[in-house]
């Protein structure tokens, strides 16, 4: 348990102790000195107390012997009065020292006083009443001679014996105060020694104690200096390496920076652009409505077209069938033809001629059907040009449709592209101005970097300094370490 | 319109021009030399037949067919008041039959008439020097080969032909008796 205490707690426990021995040494000597207070007290205050009061007895009694003589001589009645308050003043101490007196031997005696004083009072009045009744000096002096003078001389014993008793106990008192005085001293003395032994042997205690502990936490204090000071010294060039990154940082909040303004540069821009296109969006809408109206005539008159092309296309189909009916006759005729020049030919001389003009009814056969055959062909290819004019036309009205609806869309394009652009204004605008609050803020965060740059500063000079102060602390632990060992040693 | 003359306005006056001519030259002297031929196609080749050994020229009619295990027949066909037999040339040539019976009827044979079903392309007017003997082997009938235009024809001979159906239908010369 011992071990686990404090140093604070150890010294504070032997001066406890020793402060508690002081105390114990003060309590004893203030009581030793009450006692030593109460004797003494109890001398002066009871014993010397009661033998002034004795003396005042005696000189009461002697103003009351004065006033009587004075009376006896001289017959005034001031002496009596002086001789009444001497009496009063006899029986009111006499009172009060039987009223504290605290033994019967002391009442005893004090009663034997009040005996004496009553007898010498009788004496006394009978000598005053004698003096009345003879006016005679010399009868008063020798009543007085002879009654009062004996009754005070018995007072007088009376008051020795009592003044005896009272100096033989005040004697006692100051034997037995002196008795207490010397037990108290030697109480005091061996209290003193006994704190001095024990403040020295808990002096030992602790140093030894505190030695042990003190190099132990010297010991621990070196490491921990020296850990320290390694710690310093890496915070040292940590703070180095921040400083170094925050001055990077810095660059490159600079750089974001400058892209933010650029940004809000852009947005603002963007914005204006924005505001321009939906200009030309509205423009736009109003050219798609006119090119809607475009496109209708456009389809009316692709309509018409069609039906001059399918006309045509009957037209033709027409011609095809008549030309059928002209082939068919050239067929025939050449037909006829062939035949004629066969029997010319069976004919003998006599169908030459005949066979000359059935070969020329042939060839003109031949011709019409060649033309016919021309004119076919002319007549598909026009059939297909029609065909294919109107399978154009009809995709052309069907795109001219298809180009209306997409005009249409087009249109609520436009006005989407509209309300679209308008809604990009607003959010350029906002990041217009949200650019610039980041620019702020961006600045605000370069102030608090440079801030940071100058506390890493800071840290940095503090931690040099803390690497010197944990230097200083090794060496002093060090030197402190050297003390205890030279303190053991000695 | 423009008052310019066409291509076709052109023809039409060579036409025209040449149509006169011919009434305006004497007949020509050269008949005897000329071969007049039919230009006709079987199963897809060339061949030719001599006008003066058919009768005539006709289209195909209705031929109804006949059960014959005679070679070539394709049945019987009315031509000018009379019945004729129709025969198909490319399968007498030797070419195999097909589904599609062709257009054009050659009559021929005089007393025995009978009908040739081909594919007729034309007629022509070729000197008899253009006729040339075959110099290898050469199909059934054919005789002589003739350049009419661009391509070279086998000219068919129709008398060997109708010997060859007569002979077939184990008929005399001449006719049936």
């Amino acid at each position: 348990m011992g071990r686990s205490w404090t140093f604070g707690q150890k010294l504070g426990a032997g001066f406890a102790i020793i402060v508690a021995l002081a105390l114990a040494g003060g309590v004893i000597a203030i009581l030793s000195l009450r006692s030593v207070v109460e004797g003494k007290d109890r001398v002066i205050n009871s014993y010397a107390r009661y033998l002034i009061d004795a003396e005042r007895l005696r000189g009461a009694m002697d103003a009351k012997g004065a006033a009587l003589r004075g009376y006896l001589f001289t017959g005034e009645e001031r002496y009596l009065e002086e001789r009444t308050a001497a009496r009063s003043d006899f029986e009111a101490v006499l009172a009060r020292l039987k009223s504290q007196v605290g033994t019967e031997e002391d009442r005893q005696l004090l009663d034997g006083i009040e005996a004496a004083a009553a007898e010498h009072q009788v004496a006394s009045d009978e000598a005053v009443a004698r003096r009345r009744a003879d006016s005679s000096i010399e009868g008063a002096a020798r009543q007085f001679e002879e009654a009062v003078v004996p009754r005070r001389k018995g007072i007088d014993l009376q008051l020795d014996a009592f003044v005896s008793r009272q100096e033989q106990l005040l004697a006692e008192g100051v034997r037995v105060a002196s008795e207490t005085s010397s037990s108290a001293i030697a109480l005091l003395i061996g209290i003193v020694a006994a704190t001095a032994v024990f403040g020295a042997g808990s002096a030992a205690l602790l140093t030894k104690t505190l030695t042990r502990q003190i190099g132990s936490a010297i010991q621990h204090v070196q490491s921990s200096s020296s850990e320290l000071q390694a710690a310093a010294s890496q915070q040292a060039t940590g703070a180095r390496e921040q400083a170094t990154a925050m001055n990077e940082i810095t660059v490159t909040i600079n750089e974001i920076l400058a892209t933010s303004k650029q940004i809000a540069e852009s947005a603002q821009r963007v914005a204006q652009i924005a505001g321009e296109s939906a200009s030309a969006a509205r423009g736009g809408d109003a050219t798609v409505r006119d090119g809607q109206d475009a496109i209708r005539g456009i389809k009316q008159q692709v309509d018409l077209v069609v039906g001059h092309m399918l006309d045509l296309g009957r037209k033709a189909q027409q011609i095809g069938g008549i030309l059928e009916i002209i082939n068919e006759l050239a067929e025939q005729t050449n037909i006829l033809a062939i035949n004629a020049t066969i029997e010319a030919a069976g004919a003998g001389d006599a169908g030459k001629r005949f066979a000359v003009v059935a070969d020329e009814i042939r060839k003109l056969a031949d011709r019409v059907a060649g033309s016919t055959k021309e004119i076919r062909g002319l007549i598909d290819e026009t059939r297909a040009a029609v065909h294919t004019t109107v399978m154009a036309t009809e995709t052309g009205s069907k795109a001219v449709e298809a180009g209306t609806r997409q005009f249409a869309e087009v249109a609520v394009s436009f006005t989407q592209i509209a309300d679209l652009v308008k809604v990009t204004t607003e959010a350029a605008r906002e990041i217009e101005l949200s650019t610039k609050q980041q620019a702020t803020a961006v600045e605000q965060v370069n102030a608090a970097i440079a801030d940071v740059a100058q506390t890493t500063k800071e840290t940095e000079s503090s931690s040099s300094q803390t690497v010197q102060t944990a230097s200083q602390l090794a060496t002093l632990s060090r030197d402190l370490s050297r003390f205890i060992q030279s303190q053991v040693n000695a | 319109m423009s008052d310019a003359p066409t291509d076709e306005t052109k023809r039409a006056a060579a036409l025209r021009e040449e149509f006169d001519r011919s009434f305006a030259s004497p007949l020509a002297e050269t008949q005897g030399e000329v071969e007049h031929v039919l230009a006709i196609r079987l199963k897809g080749d060339l061949y030719g037949l001599r006008v003066r050994e058919v009768d005539g020229v006709e289209r195909s009619g209705l031929i109804v067919p006949l059960p014959s295990d005679s070679p070539g027949l394709l049945g019987i066909v009315g031509s000018r008041g009379a019945i004729l037999p129709v025969y198909d040339l490319g399968a007498l040539l030797g070419y195999e039959g097909s589904q599609q019976t062709p257009r054009w009827l050659v009559l021929c044979g005089k007393r025995d008439s009978l009908a040739l079903a081909v594919e007729l392309q034309g007629y022509a007017t070729l000197p008899a020097a253009s006729f040339y003997a075959p110099d290898g082997n050469s199909r059934q009938h054919v005789e002589r080969f003739a350049r009419i235009g661009e391509a070279v024809r086998a000219i068919v001979s129709v008398p060997s032909v109708i010997r060859v159906i007569q002979e077939g239908l184990d008929l005399p010369p001449g006719g049936p008796a």
